[in-house]
């Protein structure tokens, strides 16, 4: 979908036309579940956080004022939505702490010290390798969702991953584990 | 020299660790979770249309108003640009070519007018008032139709009503006989009837419904301080021996028509009028009182609703000596392939047809019926378009065989234009001689449009539910199955 037709489809959702929202509902739902999957670190909860999204976006797309925006301003919604549910899990569940990870596994090892990465990344890293590596989105709609270029979705990944790499590095995954070649 | 940093390890870790299977994004189920979102989303529409504002939706590929080529160019431009959804609401001049989008999309329609009998003498008999009004979001509709009478008395015209209030339920008015009857009307068969209720109000405006293209205008006139552009077009021997005329008054600011009238001539005569509307709305509010099925004072009823029996989807189709070939549903898929189900049976003979349908492969070889579905042919912009056919599946609903087989083809015709062409089957006659082929017509099953993945699921698998005995859908059947076999077959 091209920003044109995607315009297009946007104005025709808020005139109340319901396809053309499935339409960008069908184009988006996985990234908006990528989005709050960065932020919950939960599939279901996830999922829940789109499907929500989406009701809120019917009830205000009226009030969004530049079309072309249209994947920013979901995303904004996604980050809200997260944030509440965020809040209501951390008063479910008392604590979270990191299980000490197997190091006689090698392979659940290397899996567990890479989600500690992960984790320790900033937040907007953390959106944008999980965006990226969590459905496999395109860089054009990451940059959309992230209300970047193309070319600084690309910086930052290269800079985040140079980042992981380090910590990887740091806990004594080198060599044929994850470095550069 | 420094290397250029190369993470492909660690790329295939983190989509490893990270990764999700892909997503089912599945907008039907959001709807039925969502209703309260769906309601303050399509109540946008209500209060848009009410002020006037121009709704168009996607794939309105059509848009030059005038001729094939304009037509044609901008199809052309489109497909070259990649542009997949169109929105206009830059005052664009609206243009006959508008009108199937228009009135596909339209929530609700009410249509008044009157059709003529011009070879009746008796003034009093020579036309009926008609008036019809579709709620497409709600599936309701209420059809008042006239139905003619031979025989001793001699002829006679009368007025039949078809009702639906949205319910499960639907009833047939008989004005002459001062009965009704009551029959069930599925959720498959509400979206059905409302595609072919569109279908027909269409016919009503434009005769042969493939004509849209064929318009040209000829004036401009102000009607009630509107200013509406006069269309014409001229359709030679559509029905019978009679050319038709339609002319046609439409708004180029709102697309709205102010009247439309059918004229019909034997050759060498004057024009008649056949038929006139003289009041089209689109979007205009319908109270739930249009709908109501109660049964009119004075009037018997044949049945109940506790009793009244489904409403059979309607079949088309002929036969050579005890051999027969029906044609029961075609729909245009959103990638212009075609999946047309089909049966064939011998009357004399009622053996099951369960060994015919063993072993069948999805993409390949029909069953041996007495006679096979071949291809498709349509003429399109001047040639004739083959979409070649091949088996997708079968069902079986009261001992009865169902063939559904996909076609498709190399040429592309947008489907929003398919769905308005008349096709006609090549079959071949596997009793006498399968190298002998023959040919005619489905026009007279319009096709139904599935725009997208949500129709897909709700009328196709709704078709295939309706028959058959089962009511699982094989994964064969689902919408992205479906697309990629019509994807490997065009290869």
């Amino acid at each position: 979908m091209n920003l044109k037709s995607e315009t297009k489809l946007v104005e025709a959702a808020r005139n109340g036309h319901l396809e053309s929202f499935g339409l960008l509902y069908e184009h988006y739902y996985s990234s908006m579940v990528a989005l709050a999957y960065s932020m919950l670190s939960d599939r279901q909860l996830a999922e829940d956080a789109a499907q929500e999204v989406f009701a809120i976006a019917c009830r205000d797309i009226g009030n969004l004022k530049s079309k072309e925006k249209f994947a920013a301003w979901l995303a904004g919604i996604c980050r809200n939505i997260s944030r509440q549910m965020l809040r209501t899990k951390a008063r479910n569940i008392e604590s979270i702490t990191d299980e000490p990870a197997d190091k006689n596994n090698q392979r659940e090892y290397r899996k567990e010290m890479l989600r500690r990465a992960v984790r320790n990344l900033q937040h907007t890293e953390k959106e944008l390798i999980v965006l990226r590596y969590y459905d496999n989105l395109p860089y054009e709609q990451i940059a959309e969702i992230l209300d970047i270029s193309v070319q600084a979705v690309n910086g930052r990944l290269i800079r985040t991953k140079r980042k992981i790499a380090k910590y990887l590095k740091c806990n004594g995954l080198t060599g044929n584990d994850y470095e550069t070649s | 020299m420094k290397r250029p940093e190369n993470y492909k390890r660690l790329d295939e870790a983190l989509s490893e660790t990270i990764g999700s299977k892909k997503h089912r994004t599945d907008f039907d189920h959001w709807k039925r979770t969502h209703p309260d979102a769906v309601e303050m989303l399509t109540s946008r529409a209500r209060i848009h249309s009410r002020s006037g504002s121009l709704l168009k939706i996607r794939n309105t590929i059509m848009k030059s108003p005038i001729t094939k080529f304009a037509a044609a160019a901008v199809l052309i431009i489109c497909v070259f640009l990649g542009l997949n959804y169109f929105y206009d609401d830059s005052g664009k001049a609206y243009g006959m070519s508008d009108v199937p989008t228009l009135f596909y999309t339209a929530n609700t329609i009410h249509m008044k007018g009157r059709i003529y009998f011009p070879e009746v003498q008796d003034p009093k008999k020579s036309f009926v008032e008609i008036e019809h009004w579709l709620d497409l979001v709600e599936g309701r509709w209420r059809m008042v139709v006239p139905t003619t009478y031979g025989g001793q008395e001699g002829f006679d015209i009368s007025l039949d009503e078809h009702i639906c209030d949205g319910s499960d339920y639907g009833m047939s008015i008989d004005h002459k006989h001062k009965q009704v009857s009551f029959a069930k009307v599925s959720k498959f068969h509400r979206n059905l009837f409302n595609h072919r209720n569109v279908y027909s109000i269409m016919q009503l405006l434009c005769s042969d419904i493939e004509g849209f293209y064929e318009y040209v205008k000829i004036d401009e006139e102000t009607i009630d301080g509107h200013t509406y552009q006069v269309w014409e077009a001229v359709f030679p021997q559509v029905v019978n021996e009679y050319d038709s005329k339609v002319t046609s008054w439409l708004s180029p600011k709102t697309g709205e028509f102010a009247k439309a009238i059918i004229w019909m001539r034997k050759a060498g005569e004057d024009w008649k009028k056949k038929m006139e509307m003289d009041l089209v709305e689109r979007n205009v509010p319908l109270s739930d009182e249009i709908f109501n099925l109660q049964i009119p004072a004075g009037y018997t009823s044949t049945n109940t609703k506790e009793t009244a029996q489904n409403k059979p989807i309607s079949s088309f189709g002929g036969g050579l000596n005890n051999y027969r070939l029906w044609t029961h549903l075609l729909f245009v898929l959103p990638d212009g392939s075609l999946v047309l189900c089909w049966s064939s049976e011998d009357t004399e003979i009622a053996t099951s047809q369960q060994e015919l349908f063993k072993d069948l492969k999805i993409g390949g070889e029909f069953p041996k019926l007495p006679f096979q579905v071949d291809a498709l042919n349509v003429s399109y912009k001047g040639e004739t378009v083959t979409f070649t056919g091949h088996h997708l599946a079968y069902t079986i609903k009261d001992n009865k065989f169902y063939e559904w087989s996909i076609y498709t083809s190399l040429k592309q015709i947008n489907p929003e234009y398919a769905q308005l062409l008349t096709f006609y089957l090549v079959y071949s006659d596997n009793i006498k001689d399968p190298e002998i082929k023959g040919s005619f017509s489905v026009g007279i099953m319009p096709s139904i449009l599935i725009k997208d993945r949500e129709e897909f699921n709700e009328i196709f698998t709704g078709a295939i539910k309706e028959l058959s005995d089962k009511t699982d859908i094989s994964q064969e059947l689902s919408y992205a199955s479906v697309m990629q076999l019509a994807r490997e077959l065009r290869k």
